[in-house]
């Protein structure tokens, strides 16, 4: 016994009759404004490929770069923290937590007299560079519906990373040289 | 020169590629994600995905068999997401209500639309898309039946039963 399929002949007015009823049921396709949102889309997304590129670049420099949707107002707020947290920290003056531990007595793992201190090292302050993790810095990209707006904050966020990052020249000289380029990037796919 | 040259080249042959299949890829969304802001949404996505490696089909086939297929992927895709958008059925046949038609044959238009999206809601999922793609893609039995990852005889069987479903439905309705 064949393997025929049993329904090779469908009902071909039925088929006819569908596609009539579908296409007259069917909205006008608007090929200009779909064409239009294509358009764009290819657009920014051959504008986020180098971005991407270039941010995986500076993540292996101990830098954790995240994007978050945020507000305009953060950007400074950003820039900001990332400034405070790439200045060097001031070794003569104590933490909080060591002031807690002196004025307490002090513990022996913890205060001026700890072993390690004993043996000519300084112990390690849960609150200072020793127990830091590498600088992170957030860069907040915009994601609103002005684009324009969005990368023009971008650059300012960035030109802001690299002010702060004058102070620190040891830590960020390579960095400088990628957010150059990240820069350059920026402002070409901004024309 | 040559890049900015190459670039209108695309541009225009994009544009030939929306006009000849967008009407198609559009309809088949619309019908079965029911919103038209949503399905103009993932025809967008449809042709970005399509064009971003359309080097790679090229050779294998029919293009819009291969819009369609990206099509069906999306709209499984979007369904998978936690968060479903139910949209009223008249803002799905809104536009029957506009066009230069005389008030009583638009509420005609707006009657058939509505009992025709109704009716294909009453189908399966495997018999609403195996009749909506031999319809708008026009494409053969297997051709519908690799998109939707079933063996021909599920997809002529499919393609049988909904549309016999869908004239009972249909005839029950509009007598």
């Amino acid at each position: 016994m064949s393997h025929r399929p049993r329904h090779t002949h469908l009902d071909e007015q039925a088929w006819t009759a569908l596609s009539h009823l579908l296409a007259s049921t069917t909205p006008e396709f608007d090929a200009r404004a779909a064409l239009r949102g294509i358009e764009d889309r290819l657009r920014q997304r051959r504008w986020r490929c180098p971005l991407a590129l270039t941010l995986a670049v500076l993540l292996p420099c101990g830098m954790l770069l995240s994007l978050h949707l945020a507000q305009r107002s953060h950007v400074r707020q950003a820039a900001a923290a990332v400034a405070m947290q790439t200045l060097p920290p001031s070794p003569a003056q104590p933490s909080a937590q060591q002031a807690f531990n002196l004025g307490r007595g002090g513990t022996p793992s913890s205060g001026p007299h700890a072993p390690a201190a004993r043996h000519g090292k300084q112990p390690a302050d849960p609150l200072t560079q020793d127990s830091l993790p590498p600088p992170q810095i957030t860069a907040v990209l915009l994601w609103h519906d002005d684009w324009d707006q969005q990368l023009a904050d971008a650059q300012e966020m960035l030109l802001a990373l690299q002010q702060s990052w004058h102070s620190t020249p040891d830590a960020a000289a390579a960095l400088k040289v990628k957010l150059d380029g990240l820069e350059a990037d920026l402002a070409e796919n901004t024309l | 020169m040559k890049d900015a040259g190459s670039a209108n080249d695309a541009s225009t042959r994009l544009a030939a590629w929306v006009e000849e299949h967008g009407p198609a890829v559009f309809g088949y969304l619309l019908h079965l994600v029911r919103n038209r802001h949503l399905a103009e949404d993932l025809l967008q996505e449809v042709f970005c995905r399509a064009w971003a490696a359309h080097a790679r089909y090229a050779e294998q086939g029919k293009a819009r068999a291969y819009l369609l297929r990206i099509a069906d992927r999306l709209v499984r895709l979007h369904r998978r997401r936690p968060v479903v958008i139910r949209v009223p059925l008249s803002d799905v046949v809104e536009d029957a209500l506009a066009g230069e038609a005389s008030p009583l044959e638009r509420l005609e238009q707006y009657e058939h639309r509505r009992q025709l999206y109704e009716a294909l809601a009453l189908l399966s999922d495997f018999q609403r898309r195996t009749l909506l793609l031999r319809c708008y893609g026009n494409l053969e039995f297997s051709e519908i039946a690799a998109i939707l990852g079933c063996p021909l005889n599920t997809a002529l069987s499919h393609a049988h039963r909904g549309l016999r479903k869908l004239k009972d439905i249909l005839a029950e309705r509009m007598v």
